[in-house]
């Protein structure tokens, strides 16, 4: 028995024919399987610099290795393909029952190549693969397609639906995949790719069982695991977070984050329970990134997890996740019910545009969760908008009469539909901030905030230079998940990996920004640890609990029957990472032109709040990287050394075999 | 190995009905078959079949039972850690989390629809923390 089903479909939308490619145990041993084998199917399928919006571009969605076997914190899918956003690799990650759902119907990943004349969706079922026509659906919003194609096709089984929204159909390049009536994989601009091949859906309802090789040991390991992560947080409010993130952010040293309260936090208030600590330390970004804490004072008590878990109706839980951070809230108006604000949608439509309407935030945030638009990228791109005419580079004319001024909600309400609609001044704003910038003159460019052209999550580099650093040699640049000093130090990899460098338990702030002190080879554990997990389908806020306490490497093994050790799946993750840096290599991405804007890494240096007077040099982190991981310092290409250690002839040298109609 | 059909099979059809994921397939009179590719190993269809003319996965007749008497599942709300892998292993949807009047509360797993249940025992078999126990219906009362 394994965890794995060996094959995967492949779907030609031009053809209207399908595919099953068998998937020989060796890949898996060496690229595991969610996005490391949708990394090694994707390089062989998508020829070198393909239209990331025309047919040769391929569409995966991948479960993971660990998904299904009775492992926790692993129910996560990923979509892949070749990014419209920034041109390079893209992947995208969610949670939800999609990733259980692709592996009942007996593959590890469904992968779309070519594009259909008319709008079609998947459906699999018991009988097999088909593609239906899905014209009645197109220009429904995402959660609207889900309802009539469950409704459709409920019946022994409940079938898990991925959609496109009006913002895929129109291919704006921040728009996502939907899941579970308004969860995204938000990023890379992914909803564009299903949107151009004209594939409104998928509707996974297979019924196989999913297997694990020792499924007594999963068990054991699982029950220990939900043993060692228990931290009841009922009676915290929320509000010692902000006095606990305000004293961070006034001190001159930092310390280890304990990963352990992660689970309780989540379990109570979801990711927006980080919200009042990240404000106080500096984390969380003001005025597209030019202000501080100081000018939203009362911005702890419009975002206040407490008043906003008062209006959830219901927790919900990713499958075989102990933690639930999602949750469904009764809307503002108590008519309607959506999906409980994250972290990051509180911050990109209140501290970016120094909003104070938390209703405003409950509206945009269901608007974009139905046309199926990244929130991140949305509010990144009506911050730089609002920038811009403060300065004066965009006036009312050009906004058709909108009042572009900070925090004015009616205009972000207003702008938003029309990003969504692709209509009026919204069009302007469409496809990130990075397009817009680029239509609007150089003079705009240093506001435009991003990394390879996509749209940074609110965390911020000055702060944590970790999150500028991996936002910048990560293949998905601009990304919070791929990596931070922050996250060594919660996953804790040096209990499990030997010859990793401690955390140290205080530190001065300063030298956080100078490559060294571990920094460097902790930063290359994180991706490599970052790739690992995105494979087996863990979600990364789970790992942040730290695994001293989340036996992940342990249910690989009991899943799989390997008797791996974890430097040995680093080193795997270390191969995907690299794989993934190849694609880019190939597209004649230059790593060296994707790390993030300047205004990130201090320049100018903020006048003002926890990260006053920080400025530091992020080149001298991306040399130290590129060094540490095996990639050219001066040109972050892979070494022919490395590519040899690594042993990925297979896969870099590989002709299409092995597929049968 | 997957559960056979015998050639004792008298076409019934009853399995085929039961069966949560297809897998069954045969005219009315005929003697049926179980697609082994789809078969799950759930056991209802041996169950079901009063001429005994299901092989387990064991390779041994199962014996027919009425269907009030299939084992079903009793949860520990205490034990319950609402990791939810009980519902998503169950092949039939009967497991689903419970009403709770604390919104801020976890729920906990509960047989949201008994009549679907197949007393697979899929459920007690994955819960991590033994929330789970298959009791026959008269002894969960």
């Amino acid at each position: 028995m394994k965890s794995y089903t060996g094959k995967v479909l492949w779907v030609d939308l031009t053809r209207k024919s399908f595919a099953e490619e068998l998937i020989p145990d060796s890949i898996y041993q060496k690229y595991l399987a969610g996005i490391g084998l949708g990394a090694a199917l994707l390089y062989r399928e998508i020829p070198p610099h393909a239209d990331p919006l025309g047919p040769d571009n391929v569409l995966g969605f991948v479960s993971g290795l660990l998904t299904g076997t009775g492992s926790l914190f692993s129910g996560r899918w990923m979509a892949v393909g070749k990014s419209p956003l920034t041109g390079t690799w893209g992947d995208s990650n969610c949670g939800g029952t999609l990733s259980y759902a692709i592996k009942q119907c007996g593959y590890d990943g469904i992968f779309f190549k070519g594009s259909s004349s008319t709008p079609v969706y998947l459906l699999i079922n018991s009988q097999g693969p088909s593609l239906h026509d899905a014209s009645h659906l197109w220009g429904k919003d995402a959660v609207e397609t889900e309802d009539i194609l469950r409704a459709e096709y409920s019946g022994k089984n409940m079938p898990s639906i991925a959609a496109i929204g009006q913002a895929g159909e129109k291919c704006s390049l921040i728009s996502g995949i939907v899941n579970d009536r308004g969860r995204l994989a938000a990023r890379s601009g992914l909803g564009a790719v299903m949107g151009s091949k004209k594939l409104k859906a998928v509707v996974l309802a297979g019924s196989k069982r999913v297997n694990a090789h020792n499924p007594v040991q999963m068990k054991i390991l699982s029950w220990r695991c939900t043993r060692d992560i228990d931290v009841p947080m009922k009676p915290i409010s929320s509000k010692i977070f902000a006095i606990f993130g305000w004293i961070l952010g006034k001190l001159p040293i930092g310390f280890k984050m304990p990963g352990f309260l992660m689970g309780g936090v989540l379990s109570k208030w979801g990711t927006i329970g980080t919200f009042p600590a990240s404000v106080g330390m500096g984390d969380t970004p003001f005025k597209n990134w030019m202000g501080t804490n100081k000018d939203m004072p009362d911005i702890n008590n419009q975002v206040d997890p407490d008043r906003i878990i008062a209006t959830q109706k219901r927790k919900y839980h990713c499958r075989g996740c102990p933690v639930g951070c999602g949750g469904i809230v009764e809307m503002p108006d108590k008519k309607r019910e959506s999906h409980k604000i994250e972290y990051e949608t509180a911050a990109s439509f209140t501290s970016m545009i120094l909003n104070d309407d938390i209703d405003l935030v409950y509206e945009v945030n269901e608007m974009l969760n139905r046309a199926g638009m990244d929130t991140i990228s949305v509010g990144a791109t009506v911050a730089f908008a609002m920038e811009c005419y403060e300065k004066g580079w965009i006036t009312r004319e050009d906004t058709g009469g909108i009042e572009l001024t900070w925090g004015n909600a009616t205009a972000i309400r207003t702008v938003v539909e029309q990003m969504i609609a692709r209509e009026g001044f919204g069009a302007l704003l469409a496809d990130g901030v990075k397009r817009a910038a680029e239509k609007l003159g150089p003079h705009t460019l240093d506001s435009a905030i991003h990394a390879g052209g996509q749209e940074m999550a609110y965390h911020d580099p000055r702060l944590d230079p970790g999150m500028g650093l991996h936002a910048s040699v990560d293949p998905t640049p601009g990304r919070h998940t791929t990596g931070a000093q922050l996250y060594y130090d919660m996953f804790k990899l040096w209990t499990r990996v030997p010859g990793l460098p401690q955390s140290t338990q205080f530190y001065s702030k300063e030298t956080r920004y100078l490559p060294g002190n571990g920094r460097t080879t902790g930063a290359v554990a994180v991706s490599n640890f970052t790739q690992f997990y995105n494979s087996i389908g863990a979600c990364y806020m789970g790992m942040l609990i730290g695994v001293d306490r989340v036996p992940v490497f342990e249910w690989a093994n009991a899943a799989t029957g390997w008797n791996l050790t974890p430097a040995e799946y680093l080193r795997t993750g270390q191969r995907i990472q690299t794989l993934r840096q190849m694609f880019n290599i190939r597209e004649g991405i230059d790593p060296r032109k994707i790390k993030v804007s300047k205004r990130l890494t201090g320049d100018p240096p903020l006048e003002d709040g926890p990260n006053r007077g920080v400025k530091f040099d992020i080149d001298a982190l991306i040399k130290a990287y590129w060094q540490e991981i095996g990639w050219d310092p001066e040109t972050g290409i892979p070494t022919q050394e490395t590519l040899d250690a690594l042993e990925m002839s297979d896969v870099l040298e590989q002709k299409p075999q092995g597929v049968t109609q | 190995m997957s559960h056979t059909i015998l050639d004792t099979c008298k076409g019934c059809t009853a399995c085929a009905k039961i069966c949560p994921v297809n897998a069954i397939h045969g005219e009315r009179n005929q003697v049926h078959s179980i697609d082994a590719d789809i078969c799950i190993d759930c056991g209802a269809c041996a169950r079901t079949c009063v001429f005994q003319a299901v092989l387990g996965a064991d390779g041994k007749i199962q014996q027919p039972l009425k269907r009030t008497l299939w084992l079903k599942p009793s949860f520990s709300a205490k034990k319950c850690v609402s990791c939810g892998l009980c519902i998503q292993s169950c092949p039939t949807g009967a497991i689903g989390f419970a009403e709770l009047t604390d919104h801020q509360m976890d729920a906990v797993a509960c047989l949201e629809n008994p009549k679907n249940c197949i007393g697979c025992s899929f459920c007690k078999a994955i819960c991590p923390v033994e929330a789970i126990t298959m009791k026959t219906p008269l002894s969960s009362s």
